[in-house]
């Protein structure tokens, strides 16, 4: 396994590492581009990114870890194009330098949160595109995950003592109500100059429309490995949700999905690293695996 | 790439780029000076570690940037086991980042041309920074310890406040998302700027974005050991430690400027 450090698209504004096998090592058609969370630089959220591109490359799979324009180490772009349009791009222009690297033809879209959603677009958009791991991707409440959330707090008396003074989820709506004003917390205002913001707003769209794109992934075969974190409680809380929420897609076998309750939105627990770099590794040679036999079915990997 | 070249603004203005042992890389991100400067000279930027590290990407990129428009030449990089750089930080002592720092100046000070350097330290950042200082790159002109950390027994506790599980539950304990060896975990209690002094000749400035007790404390325990240091507070909102992980970086410009200023001499207007 070897890396190089690279600028490239256009304009070479890009900046990226690529991970590749060595000339004794197995070489394979697969390759993975590794998409930036939010404003985390390209070796990922607890360097996950590199973790993982370290295990792939010996066993024949390339990578390329690379920022988004005004991301990490890359340049900014001049023509103001939209992030959810440029992220598209840009990472169909990291598939392009793959290929021009190493020959891959078939890739996987590694992303968490907002890269999460860029993996999901780019798979749309683009037919290179087989596989999808996707870590805190757009989930949906279902009636369950409304139990999970309500069942702790009717049987819990801090929770009655916190509706009562005011220090719940429902109180702006009760202050609202009530015409009472909005609590001082003490937060400091930071001054805009000391923050740089996400460009990427994250926004659920309506789970018709995700539903919709991922029936269109199923009929072309793209592969999916979802993982979700307890570090979005507010959009997913037990395992079984993400395939309950979008029951009506036809996954068939092309869907895994792992609930880790221990799991900050980051993975930032050692033991939680391991887990997603174990799972994503054998699920994308599971991939790899199931190309080479030319299967149509692919096999659950048993680590989740 | 051509030695000691000043670019045009325009250029692309960062080099990416893998260094020293080629079984074992350290990456490093090489900003060019975009003017001429009368007296230019090589910035080494030592970043923090674990969580820190990642929350203070966008403030150190914007720091080299600023330096090189200011005619300076600047390298970024990773520490072993750290970022794009390669390892595991499990099995690493302190000294091996502090060797890495050495590495970084002589690195920077090839592709320059320069034989001139300072090094500038972020929290943790500026302890390795300090202890290269006073050791392997005892030649560095000028040192800037910024929101230092100033004694790494102090640093543990903050670390334990964040780690995964119980401190003494084994070899490995991950904080932060950093895993830290019990090894490591003895070189960070071991290791105290003030004990860092260093060379007489290196200009010295600790600079913080809060009034703290121990940056005054540092900077009178280095002049009283004849290393004349200055202490200064630039106000400037918000912690490396509070911002959201992943939607907002912290940015603080005035410190930036100041950095970017005192390397520069032209002085810093907030004093202490």
């Amino acid at each position: 396994m070897r890396e190089r450090a690279l600028r490239f698209g256009p304009e070479r504004l890009l900046v990226g590492i690529l991970a590749e096998p060595t000339a004794d090592e197995p070489s394979s058609d697969l390759g993975v581009i590794f998409l930036n969370s939010g404003l985390l630089h390209r070796a990922g959220a607890s360097r996950l990114h590199v973790q993982i591109a370290r295990r792939l490359a010996p066993t024949g799979v390339p990578s390329l870890r690379f920022d988004f324009t005004g991301v990490g180490d890359s340049d900014t772009r001049s023509d103001g194009l939209p992030f959810e349009q440029s992220a598209v791009l840009e990472t169909q222009a990291a598939m392009d330098e793959l290929t021009r690297l190493r020959g891959v033809t078939r890739f996987v879209l590694y992303g968490l949160c907002s890269g999460s959603d860029v993996a999901y677009y780019t798979g749309l958009a683009d037919t290179r595109v087989v596989g999808l791991v996707q870590l805190d991707p757009f989930v949906y409440h279902t009636l369950r995950y409304a139990m999970h959330r309500i069942a702790p707090r009717v049987l819990n008396a801090e929770s009655w003592t916190n509706l009562l003074t005011g220090k719940t989820y429902l109180a702006p709506w009760l202050r609202k109500r009530l015409g009472s004003a909005e609590p001082r917390d003490g937060a400091v205002d930071l001054a805009d100059e000391n923050v740089v913001h996400n460009p990427y707003a994250r926004a659920f769209p309506p789970k018709a429309e995700i539903e919709s794109g991922l029936t269109t992934l199923c009929r072309r075969g793209v592969a999916q490995l979802a993982i979700l974190s307890a570090g979005q409680l507010e959009h997913a809380n037990h395992g079984g949700q993400y395939e309950q929420c979008f029951a009506q897609v036809p996954f068939g076998d092309l869907l895994s999905t792992a609930w880790r309750g221990a799991a900050d939105h980051t993975f930032t627990p050692l033991a939680e690293q391991a887990f997603v770099v174990e799972a994503t590794t054998r699920w994308i040679a599971s991939r790899v695996a199931s190309a080479t036999a030319a299967a149509t079915a692919v096999a659950v990997p048993a680590a989740l | 790439m051509r030695r000691g070249r000043h670019h045009s603004p325009g250029e692309l203005t960062m080099q990416p780029l893998l260094f020293g042992n080629p079984k074992a890389p350290l990456y490093g991100a090489y900003h060019p000076a975009l003017a001429k400067h009368a007296a230019p000279i090589g910035v080494v930027l030592c970043a923090p570690l674990g969580h820190e590290y990642m929350r203070t990407h966008r403030a150190l990129r914007q720091l080299a940037a600023m330096l090189a428009k200011a005619g300076h030449h600047v390298l970024r990089f990773d520490y072993r086991g750290t970022g794009d750089s390669a390892g595991e930080a499990a099995v690493l002592r302190l000294a091996d980042w502090i060797t890495d720092t050495a590495d970084a100046i002589e690195e920077l000070q090839d592709m320059a041309g320069l034989r001139t350097t300072a090094l500038v330290g972020l929290r943790a950042g500026a302890l390795i920074a300090a202890a290269a200082a006073a050791g392997p790159a005892r030649s560095v002109a000028q040192l800037v310890c910024w929101d230092p950390v100033t004694r790494g027994a102090t640093y543990l506790d903050e670390l334990r406040a964040v780690a995964d599980g119980p401190w003494d539950g084994g070899d490995i304990i991950g904080a932060g998302g950093l895993a830290l060896s019990a090894a490591m975990r003895s070189d960070l209690v071991a290791l105290d700027a003030a004990a860092c002094v260093p060379a007489a000749t290196t200009r010295t400035l600790v600079i913080g974005s809060e009034s703290k007790a121990e940056y005054a404390e540092l900077a009178q325990a280095w002049s009283a050991a004849g290393t004349t240091t200055d202490a200064v507070i630039v106000p400037c909102a918000g912690n490396w430690d509070d911002m959201d992980r992943i939607g907002a970086q912290l940015l603080p410009q005035a410190i930036l400027r100041a950095i970017t200023d005192h390397l520069s001499d032209a002085g810093v207007t907030a004093n202490a």
